[in-house]
């Protein structure tokens, strides 16, 4: 019944009008390598303060939805994707454009997008109500040590190395600390500033970590450009029955990887998407064509990275911990419409949930009728002139932190996170931990101390407990594979070459 | 080829800084109180994080240097980096707060002479980026201006 009723409410004029208006510009700047999903998202939620909760946040996720795939049209016409998620669809959208077919690569990479979607939206359906039940016997230990598993989880999966993933986690949790502490109202490490009182806020943070970062980057690249190919005017994108018969165990395979993936905590589109890949090769019978425009690949790229999508809002309404990086800017935006995510939403918020995972799989149809009738228009503006795009996204960066608070403070702290960003990536530190880091230290310490309080300062509960002990067994197993793939990837490594220096 | 020793110096110099941060906080939390209601308080968190901070940078820092005969060959790029736009991305924005932060410009003013500024820089002053930045910059500042104060009411720098 609730999702009758919130059906009916997403295809009412104003969430459906919101919706088509986040899925065509997420679509229209995820296109434009440089950009981001990430990056226009934490442009908007400022923009969202005065708007309805529901559909701010059906906004912001059609946003994410269009995003992942406009990242397919440069991916696959630009050999630059527009999103890293899109990332493995360049080793066979590009070639296969390359061959005279970038209507057919566009048109698999579409279809499976929406496939994809359509999969994880029927999980996110299915298994939200039952583990927001579940989450309702967390206490405190099973809170804390599921942002620790969270944590250990993407600094070990993120690309880089397993130290610099949890350093950047460590970061990420420290830069949440200064300012008022909520668990006891104690001020602290403000070092004497009397704007630190409120620390650092959440929306100037990600501005800088996704957005400033970002700018920064590409005018350091500005002359990276891809190497176009244009589409022929007879060209369709629509993609035809026929062709979609054989891939359907590889949709279905690639979508439900995508969706299980996303349901972990931290993980982003771009793992998905090389899993999703990775198995596909490996179970095709012709794993050779794979890399040279091969049907399969560009199937299993965009299937899993728009299933992980859907996953990643699991954990992020039934208890409060983003699945993906991306999803911290929506965790920040609900927080700012004053709605908590968490095993609770369902009965405080329950019309705001059901909107928003049917307007999930509305967003994902929306996502296929625009790029079927505007990707090869699209396409043509891919290539704007970085000189334009950059100034104009710093000053919506600065319109959006101003905004929140009325603090030049923020701003600041913008520019500031920014360069933190910019070269924690230089130096090959994954961003997504810092992020997830960030957004969780707050619970972590808040239910670290009321677990020890409880227990009267024993972390013996941390593996007493039984669902605490799995997600500590977790962890450490995590960590510990981890460690042991870098130990043999460096015991494998072949010998340094003498060169001449 | 020569190999990638960059991440080699930068690794270390971001160890250093952040064992220099780290020390900061394990600083200034030795001036947080007590705890009163609950085992361990608002600084052992800080304290706790500061330490494996400095346990994570030594341990990078130290691997670095021991693995560096390891390091792979800097791989081709195919295009140019532009250090120099990249710095004017962070001083002209830098320099806009600024004039905003002291009252030395509007909003409105500022944004369009940040606007064109920039575009200028990282173009290189190209005729058309400069033409066309001319054009877009006063759009952004006066009619960004209008847009958010009067439609979406939020408030900007005066």
């Amino acid at each position: 019944m609730e999702a009758l009723e919130a059906l009916q409410h997403v295809l009412s004029p104003y969430p459906f009008l919101w919706i088509f208006v986040g899925v065509a510009s997420g679509i229209f700047v995820g296109a434009i390598p440089g950009l981001g999903g990430g990056m226009l998202m934490a442009l908007t939620v400022p923009l969202t303060f005065s708007m309805d909760s529901t559909n701010a946040v059906l906004l912001l996720m059609g946003m994410h939805v269009g995003s992942v795939s406009g990242g397919l049209i440069s991916a696959t016409l630009l050999k630059m994707p527009g999103t890293p998620s899109a990332m493995m669809t360049t080793f066979d959208g590009y070639p296969m454009a390359q061959q005279g077919k970038p209507g057919k690569a566009l048109s698999l990479g579409v279809g499976a997008s929406l496939f994809g979607g359509v999969i994880s939206g029927i999980f996110l359906i299915a298994l939200a109500p039952p583990l927001s039940h579940f989450a309702h016997k967390f206490g405190p230990w099973e809170y804390f040590t599921m942002v620790l598993m969270a944590l250990v989880l993407i600094a070990s999966i993120s690309q880089g190395s397993l130290l610099k993933g949890l350093m950047s986690a460590t970061l990420g949790l420290l830069a949440a600390m200064p300012g008022l502490n909520e668990s006891d109202g104690q001020l602290r490490l403000t070092f004497g500033f009397d704007s630190m009182g409120d620390g650092f806020n959440l929306l100037p943070v990600l501005l800088g970590i996704f957005v400033m970062s970002q700018i920064i980057k590409d005018a350091l690249e500005i002359n990276k450009k891809g190497v176009g190919i244009k589409m022929g005017k007879g060209e369709e994108i629509f993609p035809k029955f026929n062709e979609w018969k054989q891939h359907l165990f590889n949709i279905i395979r690639s979508s439900c990887i995508g969706t299980w993936v996303g349901i972990l905590p931290g993980i982003g589109a771009s793992i998905s998407s090389m899993v999703a890949y990775g198995i596909a090769k490996t179970f095709s019978k012709t794993p050779r064509k794979f890399g040279t425009g091969h049907d399969e690949g560009i199937v299993a790229a965009e299937s899993a990275n728009n299933a992980n999508a859907g996953g990643a809002l699991i954990p992020l309404i039934t208890i409060g911990i983003p699945g993906a990086p991306v999803d911290a800017i929506l965790l920040g935006a609900m927080i700012m419409h004053q709605i908590q995510p968490g095993p609770l939403l369902f009965q405080t918020n329950g019309d705001l949930v059901w909107s928003l995972m049917i307007g999930y799989i509305v967003a994902n149809i929306v996502m296929f009728l625009v790029m079927v009738f505007s990707a090869r228009h699209i396409a043509k503006a891919v290539n704007i002139n970085r000189a334009y795009l950059i100034p104009i996204v710093f000053v919506f960066c600065l319109i959006g932190a101003y905004a929140a608070t009325n603090r030049m403070f923020d701003v600041w702290v913008v520019i500031g996170f920014g360069l933190v960003g910019f070269f924690l990536d230089r130096a090959r530190f994954p961003l997504g931990p810092f992020v997830i880091g960030y957004v969780l230290a707050g619970i972590m310490e808040a239910e670290l101390r009321s677990g020890l309080q409880m227990s009267e300062g024993s972390f013996l509960p941390m593996i007493t407990r039984p669902i605490a002990a799995t997600f500590t067994i977790v962890a450490l197993v995590f960590l510990g594979y981890s460690i042991f793939q870098e130990w043999r990837a460096r015991r494998n490594l072949p010998p340094p070459e003498s060169t001449a220096e | 080829m020569s190999r990638n020793y960059r991440i080699l110096y930068l690794d270390i110099t971001i160890s250093l800084i952040l064992i220099g941060l780290a020390t900061a906080v394990l600083l200034a939390a030795k001036e947080i109180p007590p705890p009163f209601f609950d085992p361990i308080g608002s600084a052992a968190f800080p304290k706790y994080t500061a330490y494996l901070i400095i346990f994570l940078a030594l341990v990078i820092g130290v691997r670095s240097i021991l693995l560096s005969r390891l390091l792979a060959p800097e791989s081709k790029r195919g295009f140019k980096l532009e250090p120099l736009l990249a710095t004017y991305t962070v001083g002209v924005p830098a320099l806009y707060v600024f004039s905003m932060n002291l009252g030395w410009a509007s909003f409105r003013i500022a944004t369009t002479l940040f606007i064109f500024a920039l575009a200028a820089l990282l173009s290189r002053f190209d005729k058309r980026v400069l033409i066309v930045s001319a054009i877009i910059a006063p759009v952004f500042g006066f009619g960004g201006q209008y847009l958010f104060t009067e439609v979406f009411y939020m408030d900007l720098p005066q």
